[in-house]
Formats: C-alpha cells, sequence, structure tokens
C-alpha cells in the first residue's frame, strides 16, 4: 500500500482572520513497509500533515493517496470509503490521552474493534492481548481510564489503535510521557510491526529515534517539506539549518572522524554497535 | 532555607493502595530539583499534593511556612505555579493573551502592566505572533510554551513543570531552562521541581529524587544518584548518553571516566 501526497496545500480556517495555511506544496511518497520518520520544529505542520493520511483533514488543494483512497476536495464520493481508509491507517494522536472516554479501559481498547465489525467478546480478547503490549498488566482492564497516570492513559490510548490491526501505523510523538523502558519497549514493538510489513510514520523530536529506526526521514519547516533523506544521508551534513540537532551517535562517529579514528559508518546502527564498531577498529 | 519539607507522606486513590507510601523530601529554596521515576510511581501525585489539588492522608507538606491543607491552599499556590502533564487542562482564555492575562489577574498585578508582562514572557517561549489565536487551536508544542508562559508570568516562587517541555525539541528545552536561569537573577528564591522522563535533562539539575511505586529509591546530586546504576536500570530507568557510551566502552576494556567531557573521551579512544 503505498502512500502519495500530490502538491497538497492546508489552510486552517480560510477566509478569516484566522486563516493560517499549515501545508504548503507537499509532495513525497512513502513506500509500503517502510519506517519513515517525520521531524521538524514546533508547529511546522508535522500533525496536521499526518491528519491527512486517514481522512481526518481534507486538503485545501491537492491529493493524499492511500492504495485506492483518494482525499481529496473534489472527489467527495470517495468519503463513503471513509471507513475503510480508518481501518487501514490507523493514528495515534500526540495528545493520544485526550482521546479516551469509555469507562473502564477493556471497553476502550476493544471499541475501536467493535466498531469494525468484531464480536464483543473477540474484542475483549484483542484489548487483553493488546494492552500486553504497551506495558499494562491485566488489572488495568476494568479501571476507569481517567483514574490512570498520564503516561498509563498514554498506552491505553496506543492500544487502541494497535487493537485495530492496522497496515499503516501513524504515531505522533508517541514516547513523550513514557518513562525510559516504555520508550524502549513501544519502539521495540513498532520495529517488529514494521519487520512483519506494517507501513511506519513516526513523528518525533528525538533525533536519536530517527538516527536508529527510519528508513526515510521527512524534514519540514513552516508548512512545507525541505528534505527527505536516509538518515545516513541527512546527518551526514550540517542539521542545523533545519533546526534539529545532531544524533548523540553521529556526533561521536563525528569526533572519532576528525581525531582519525575511521570507523564504518555503516555498521553503527545503535551506541551498541556503535561501541563495538571502535573496539574493533581499536583493535586493529 | 528549605521552602518545602515533605515528611512522611502518603496518599490514596481509593482507600486501599497507597500510590505514594511513607514519602520524606525537602526543597530548598533557590534549587532545581528533579523527579524521575517510571510511570505510574506517583510524581503527578506529589505535584497535585504539593500545590493543595489533594490532601495528604497522612503525613505532611509544609510549604513557605504553612502546613498544605484546604485552609492554607490559596496561601501556598500563591507562591506556587504549575505546569499540567497535558496543556489541554491548563487553558481557560479563549486567546493565549487572555489565558495569560487570567493569571496575572488572579495575582492582582495593576492593568497598565498587564500588557508589557504578557509580550515579555509571549516573547521568552517564542509565541509572540500567537497572542490572537485560541490556545486549543495551537499545535502540540506550541500549546506547551503557552502553558508555561502564563505560569512563569505570574513569577511565582516555586515553579513546577509536570513533564512541561515533553513535546519540545531539545533547543526548545533549553531555552525555557535558560529563561529560568535568567528569572532566577530577579528573585534567587526561585525553584523549579521538574517532573521529566528526560534523563539528560535530570542530570543536568542540582538534585534528583528517583521514585519507584510510590517511594523514594534514593536522592542525591546527579553524582550521587549515578552510584545506583544498576537500581535506576531495574526500575526501568536510563542513563544520561555519556555515562551509557563510557560503561560500554569500559566492558570493551577501555579505563574511561564519565567525569570527563564527551570530547575528551572521544580523545582517549583515538588515542
Ligand atoms: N486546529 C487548528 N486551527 C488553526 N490553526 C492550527 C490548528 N492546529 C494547528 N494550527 C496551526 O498550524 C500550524 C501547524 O501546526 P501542527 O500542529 O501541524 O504543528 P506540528 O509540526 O505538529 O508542531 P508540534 O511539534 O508543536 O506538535 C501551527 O502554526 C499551528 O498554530
Ligand atoms: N485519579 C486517580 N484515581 C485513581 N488512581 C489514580 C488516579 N490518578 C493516578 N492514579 C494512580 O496512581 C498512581 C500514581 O499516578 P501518578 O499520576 O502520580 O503517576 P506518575 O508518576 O505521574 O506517572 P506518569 O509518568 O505516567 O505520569 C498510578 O498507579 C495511577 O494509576
Ligand atoms: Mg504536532
Ligand atoms: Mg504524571
Amino acid at each position: 500500500m503505498s502512500i502519495k501526497f500530490n502538491q497538497v496545500y492546508y489552510t486552517y480556517s480560510p477566509k478569516t482572520p484566522f486563516e493560517n495555511e499549515a501545508l504548503k506544496n507537499i509532495n513525497f511518497e512513502i513506500k509500503e513497509g517502510s519506517f519513515t520518520c517525520l521531524v521538524g520544529h514546533t508547529g511546522c505542520g508535522k500533525s496536521t500533515l499526518i491528519q491527512h493520511l486517514n481522512g481526518l483533514l481534507v486538503p485545501s488543494s491537492g491529493e493524499v493517496v492511500v492504495d485506492d483512497y483518494v482525499n481529496t476536495k473534489k472527489n467527495r464520493k470517495m468519503r463513503r470509503k471513509l471507513r475503510d481508509l480508518r481501518k487501514k491507517v490507523g493514528l495515534v494522536f500526540q495528545f493520544s490521552e485526550n482521546q479516551l472516554f469509555e469507562e473502564t479501559v477493556e471497553d476502550d481498547i476493544a471499541f475501536g474493534p467493535q466498531n469494525f465489525g468484531v464480536k464483543k467478546e473477540d474484542a475483549k480478547l484483542i484489548a487483553k492481548e493488546t494492552l500486553k503490549l504497551v506495558g499494562l498488566d491485566e488489572s488495568f482492564l476494568k479501571k476507569s481510564p481517567f483514574d490512570l497516570s498520564g503516561g498509563e492513559k498514554r498506552r491505553v490510548a496506543i492500544a487502541g489503535v494497535l487493537a485495530l490491526k492496522p497496515d499503516v501505523l501513524v504515531l505522533d510523538e508517541p514516547t513523550a510521557g513514557l518513562d525510559p523502558k516504555g520508550t524502549k519497549e513501544l519502539l521495540a514493538m513498532v520495529k517488529n510491526l514494521n519487520d512483519s510489513g506494517k507501513t511506519i510514520i513516526l513523528v518525533t523530536h528525538d533525533i536519536n529515534i530517527v538516527y536508529e529506526y527510519a528508513d526515510n526521514v521527512i524534514v519540514m519547516d513552516n508548512g512545507e517539506v525541505v528534505k527527505i533523506a536516509t538518515p545516513s544521508e541527512l546527518f551526514s551534513e550540517n542539521v542545523e539549518k533545519y533546526s534539529l540537532e545532531t544524533p548523540m551517535i553521529q556526533k561521536v562517529t563525528n569526533m572519532c572522524f576528525a581525531k582519525g579514528l575511521k570507523l564504518d559508518i555503516n555498521k553503527i546502527k545503535n551506541l551498541e554497535s556503535l561501541v563495538d564498531e571502535i573496539a574493533k577498529v581499536r583493535s586493529k | 532555607m528549605n521552602l518545602i519539607e515533605v515528611k512522611n507522606l502518603s496518599y490514596s486513590y481509593d482507600g486501599k493502595i497507597n500510590v505514594l507510601d511513607d514519602v520524606s523530601f525537602v526543597v530548598e529554596a533557590g534549587k532545581y530539583i528533579s523527579i524521575i521515576g517510571h510511570n505510574g510511581s506517583g510524581k503527578s501525585t506529589i505535584a497535585k499534593l504539593l500545590t493543595c489539588l489533594l490532601e495528604p492522608k497522612s503525613g505532611s507538606i509544609v510549604a513557605f511556612g504553612l502546613k498544605a491543607n484546604r485552609k492554607n491552599a490559596r496561601e501556598i499556590r500563591s507562591h506556587t505555579g504549575i505546569v499540567f502533564q497535558n496543556p489541554d487542562n491548563q487553558f481557560i482564555g479563549s486567546t493565549v493573551r487572555d489565558d495569560i492575562a487570567f493569571g496575572l489577574e488572579n495575582r492582582q498585578v495593576k492593568h497598565e502592566d498587564m500588557e508589557g508582562i504578557i509580550q515579555e514572557f509571549a516573547s521568552k517561549v517564542n509565541m509572540s505572533e500567537y497572542l490572537d489565536k485560541e490556545p486549543e487551536n495551537l499545535s502540540g508544542g506550541q500549546k506547551q510554551r503557552v502553558a508555561i508562559a502564563g505560569i512563569l508570568a505570574m513569577k511565582p516562587d516555586v515553579v513546577i513543570f509536570d513533564e512541561a517541555t515533553s513535546m519540545l525539541d531539545p533547543k526548545g528545552r533549553n531555552e525555557i531552562h535558560e529563561t529560568i536561569k535568567f528569572m532566577r537573577k530577579e528573585n534567587p528564591n526561585l525553584t523549579l521541581i521538574s517532573i521529566t522522563h528526560d534523563l539528560e535533562e535530570a542530570f543536568a539539575s542540582d538534585h534528583i529524587i528517583v521514585l519507584n511505586k510510590g517511594k523514594v529509591s534514593f536522592e542525591g546530586s546527579p553524582k550521587e544518584v549515578l552510584q545506583h546504576r544498576k537500581e535506576l536500570e531495574e526500575i526501568g530507568l536510563d542513563l544520561p548518553f555519556k555515562e551509557k557510551l563510557v560503561s560500554l566502552l569500559n566492558e570493551k576494556g577501555f579505563s574511561l571516566s564519565s567525569d570527563e567531557s564527551l570530547e575528551r573521551i572521544v580523545g582517549k579512544i583515538c588515542q
């Protein structure tokens, strides 16, 4: 299932004093089964962009194509197929905990599957399984989602989207508010889904996550896409001009290079492989 | 001087499980304290108790010489500003300007001074151009910036950040901390209690309190807390990048110290 943005523009509150062009001429393609990170400065348009993927927002002009669904202002008939699109594309919002609404955690997670025709009992089973995936035990099933801590709420909200088993998983800052262990586990799970063929689109300010997980990075600035590259291409240049930081691993690699230690950059994916590579090159 | 003293504090939401269990710590005036701990460890509950949104079930909190209870709530809140974990729970005004103004009115700031203060703090968080916008129509990071501006503008003695910068990039976070440092020149007692999952951020503070399942596991300066590496890992917390790098390299036979700068460490690796 490929995803394509063709000359997409989006304006909030058009023809009012609050008019705000949040997306300008967005063009890119995302391949099925890839892991894409979307990055850029506060307010550059990331959340606006991803809400076009499941039809929550309709482009002011241009089109977003997800498989056979064409999200465009012109083609209103398409909106009848919105349900199919929502089943294919799961979207975890930036403050996804705001979307919790059911009386129990179990009902909240089971709501989505039931909505798409899964029987109540089966949906409850799915809820139980999915809750495990986000690191919460069964004792949470009967709790009210409103009586949870911030990070616990976030986990429940993520589980609610995972329960739909979408082909495309879009996550907007999912790790903000998770503890370090929860962050690691979430990313490992997302990577697993990606390895099993799911398409992942992840919005994050954590450049170290981008370095470690992304196949491709889309950099936005002020409503526009300013760069599309692999992490190694992107971070080999000075990324300050995109108001991004250089990932710590890249910084160390660069410092080693400057001091004459020639590491094989292709072997370095995370901290462990960086240390392995340093040890290997030093022992020569 | 101790601004806040928390003694044998316990709290339960349901009358059965203590989500805080015999917690004690002190907060010195003018310090930057971090509270770290796993999801559900009780951090936000502490923040709500410190601002009298909840009342202690047993034990006590004394803040600014006043016992935290309903009677003293107003007085304690007049010294304390809290930025909640979710900025959508923070906003009252229909525009960013009104929202900041609302807090100032509460602090009896004179009307003629208000606009200047609003401009000053909006600019400190890079939100000057958004004063006429509705808070709910801002991006995630913009909401957090506005929530922070609203609290700092009231010039409280104690600022509590409950993951107030979680949606900002590292540069944005730094700018906020620089602003607080700057404000401390005017008010040397300005104290920051920051609840965070960002270990790099926590280890840049003066003092770290580590919570685990409602109890204080240990606390101390970043250096002291680093003596507890094993426990930190066991309770699912992490170490700053430099610490992890050095300990992994030392496992490979290097003998490096994380007290040194990253530049010097890399220098030694490459020798
Ligand atoms: N509902 C809305 N109505 C009007 N303007 C909006 C709305 N939501 C966002 N905006 C504006 O559109 C622009 C893009 O916002 P968006 O939420 O897409 O940014 P973002 O890249 O996700 O930022 P962040 O990293 O802070 O979450 C911002 O200037 C924001 O103020
Ligand atoms: N309103 C509530 N009613 C009942 N239980 C609650 C309520 N709020 C929180 N809890 C429970 O109290 C415990 C502590 O919650 P708290 O919000 O203080 O955690 P936290 O350390 O802030 O976690 P996080 O990092 O996820 O924000 C958790 O187990 C949570 O489920
Ligand atoms: Mg956003
Ligand atoms: Mg919390």
